[in-house]
């Protein structure tokens, strides 16, 4: 049992904190779903309780289901390329012990830390008109494009998915790093006497053994999925060409500012939410050990 | 498995790897070396490197581009954001770690979870009660949320640090008839340094590179920060073709960061990867 003046400095120390975090972190969320069952323009002080009106609009939307449809995209593309480098790198910087493998470790890292505006910015030029880079090495290999690749509603989506896994290619490399060197080396050292080729050890040995690890990053790949696809896409095209760049979050984002429907756009970040959510679920529903043995 | 095809292999690796190291740095060197290039010099070949080194760019994006005024929002926000947060998330986490109440494992349960949350949402949420507490284009309103958002990962950083202390020297001091907030700021916070500079670092770098809220809550040009103000600059100079003045730009946001992150390399990466996968 506490004695009182313990209970006083517990209190003095936990306050400040929790206050905070109830005021900015919680308060938010869940004024957010309650303001997704409102109308409200933000600009008078009168707000209409419209129950599932916001929703139900939803579902006439046309731009809600194209949106989703990229953002499968991105789901898709951006962690399968992401996982297979950053794997590819893992197993590769502990398997071959090369004596410049800090040098990558390190490198390959920067992006992740660099400002999300910055790679946005540096890569809207490497991607960019009439001088990119990207547009040049095209070039060498005979590839003449008749529009930029982010100015082109064919080709924009998948362009922009290149700054996206430019900058956590590293992050998860580090991550199955640190997994792999948990692993026990005998393993692998018996197994290549037992003739197991590179890729059996990968495929019996060095994934089971870091499954919890990639279940983690299937969450932040899901998540990623959702939050990274706001600021990228918002600075580098601002959803266009022609809406072929435009996410659930920009263009709920785009409801709010452009359209002052505070009430809508909210729905629509609800929306945002149950579906991350669920999918961060499911996704570690199906992939527990248990089932797959 | 032939050493030949070891060393064959072994040679194919590295040059996977060295293809991605350069597809890293190069947009990094080019950014850096374009920044001292004339217009005209850009034009020419935006490529190669600068035919004489031009210094008038950083004049242009500092000045003109109210580039410092950006640059000491940013550090203003980041230096009090943080203090905040190691303030806040140490004591918390002492006390989460330390003794054993009703509610507990509640606030740390529910702090973990927001970790997991799709932090997207709350951003129409945050630009609302920005707007009910008067609190939109002030810096002191970023701030507060920037320091609420740093909490939870943080507190969990700390507390698995406080976890493995070793509380004899507190216990002594406690018996001596030191009052237990004495004894928390003049012995345990000392002790606790190399945990709370990972989490300082950690939240440095975040704070510094947010884009979507302090792009949503701050509206003036004097207000802005360095992640706001560079995005303005870019689609002015897009505009104007200033190139030079916009990679000039690109290297005053990133320099900071870069900066920290080749001194304290290993400490930002094992905090950022333990904050991932631990929760």
């Amino acid at each position: 049992m506490l004695k009182k003046h313990e209970l006083v400095f517990i209190l003095s120390f936990l306050t400040p904190t929790l206050a905070l975090f109830g005021i900015f972190t919680l308060y938010p969320y869940f004024n957010g779903l309650k303001m997704s069952f409102y109308e409200w323009s933000g600009f008078s002080d009168v707000t209409t309780f419209v129950g599932l009106d916001n929703f139900k609009r939803m579902l006439d939307d046309d731009i809600i289901p194209m949106t989703l449809k990229h953002n499968l995209y991105i789901m898709l593309a951006v962690p399968i390329f992401s996982f297979i480098f950053a794997l590819f790198n893992a197993v590769a910087i502990s398997q071959f012990k090369l004596k410049e493998s800090k040098w990558y470790r390190a490198l390959l890292f920067v992006p992740y830390v660099l400002p999300v505006t910055i790679t946005a910015i540096l890569w809207q030029n490497m991607l960019g008109g009439d001088y990119g880079l990207v547009t040049s090495i095209l070039g060498w290999f005979g590839i003449h494009l008749d529009y930029p690749l982010l100015g082109n509603p064919d080709t924009a989506l998948w362009a922009l998915c290149v700054p996206m896994i430019w900058s956590v290619v590293g992050f998860y490399m580090v991550l199955y790093l640190t997994a792999i060197n948990n692993i026990d080396e005998s393993l692998m050292e018996a197994a290549s006497i037992d003739g197991a080729s590179q890729w059996d050890k990968v495929r019996y040995i060095t994934i089971p053994l870091i499954w919890e690890t990639i279940r983690v990053t299937l969450v932040l790949f899901i998540l990623g999925a959702f939050n990274y696809s706001f600021a990228l896409p918002w600075i580098m095209t601002d959803g266009g060409p022609a809406r072929s760049t435009e996410f659930i979050a920009t263009y709920m984002y785009r409801v709010a500012q452009n359209d002052h429907e505070y009430g809508y756009a909210t729905a629509i970040g609800v929306f945002i939410f149950i579906i991350a959510t669920g999918l961060s679920l499911l996704s570690q529903i199906l992939t527990r050990k248990s089932k797959l043995d | 498995m032939g050493s030949a095809n070891h060393f064959l292999g072994r040679w194919i690796v590295r040059l996977i790897l060295a293809v991605q190291a350069v597809a890293v740095v190069y947009p990094l060197l080019w950014t850096i070396y374009s920044s001292f290039k004339t217009r005209t010099d850009f034009y020419r070949n935006p490529w190669l490197l600068p035919s004489r080194i031009e210094f008038s760019n950083y004049y242009n994006a500092l000045i003109k581009s109210k580039f410092f005024e950006s640059f000491f929002n940013s550090i203003y926000v980041s230096v009090l954001s943080v203090a905040l947060i190691i303030i806040l998330s140490s004591t918390t986490a002492f006390i989460l770690t330390r003794y054993k109440f009703f509610g507990a494992s509640f606030i740390h349960k529910i702090m973990m979870l927001s970790l997991f949350l799709p932090s997207v949402f709350a951003l129409i949420p945050t630009f609302l009660l920005m707007m009910e507490l008067n609190l939109l284009n002030k810096l002191s309103g970023l701030v507060l949320v920037y320091a609420a958002g740093g909490l939870p990962m943080s507190i969990f950083i700390l507390a698995g640090f406080f976890k493995h202390l070793d509380t004899s020297f507190e216990e002594s001091a406690l018996l001596d008839g030191s009052s237990a907030t004495n004894t928390y700021w003049k012995i345990i916070f000392p002790i606790a340094m190399p945990g709370i500079v990972v989490i300082g670092i950690l939240n440095i770098i975040s704070v510094w590179n947010e884009y979507p809220l302090a792009m949503a809550i701050l509206s003036s040009p004097e207000k802005k920060t360095v992640a706001v103000n560079i995005v303005d600059l870019s689609t002015i100079q897009r505009f104007a073709t200033d190139w030079g003045a916009l990679f000039a730009g690109l290297v005053i946001a990133m320099l900071p960061v870069l900066i920290i992150y080749f001194i304290f390399q290993n400490k930002l990466i094992a905090g950022l990867t333990a904050g991932a996968t631990k929760g």
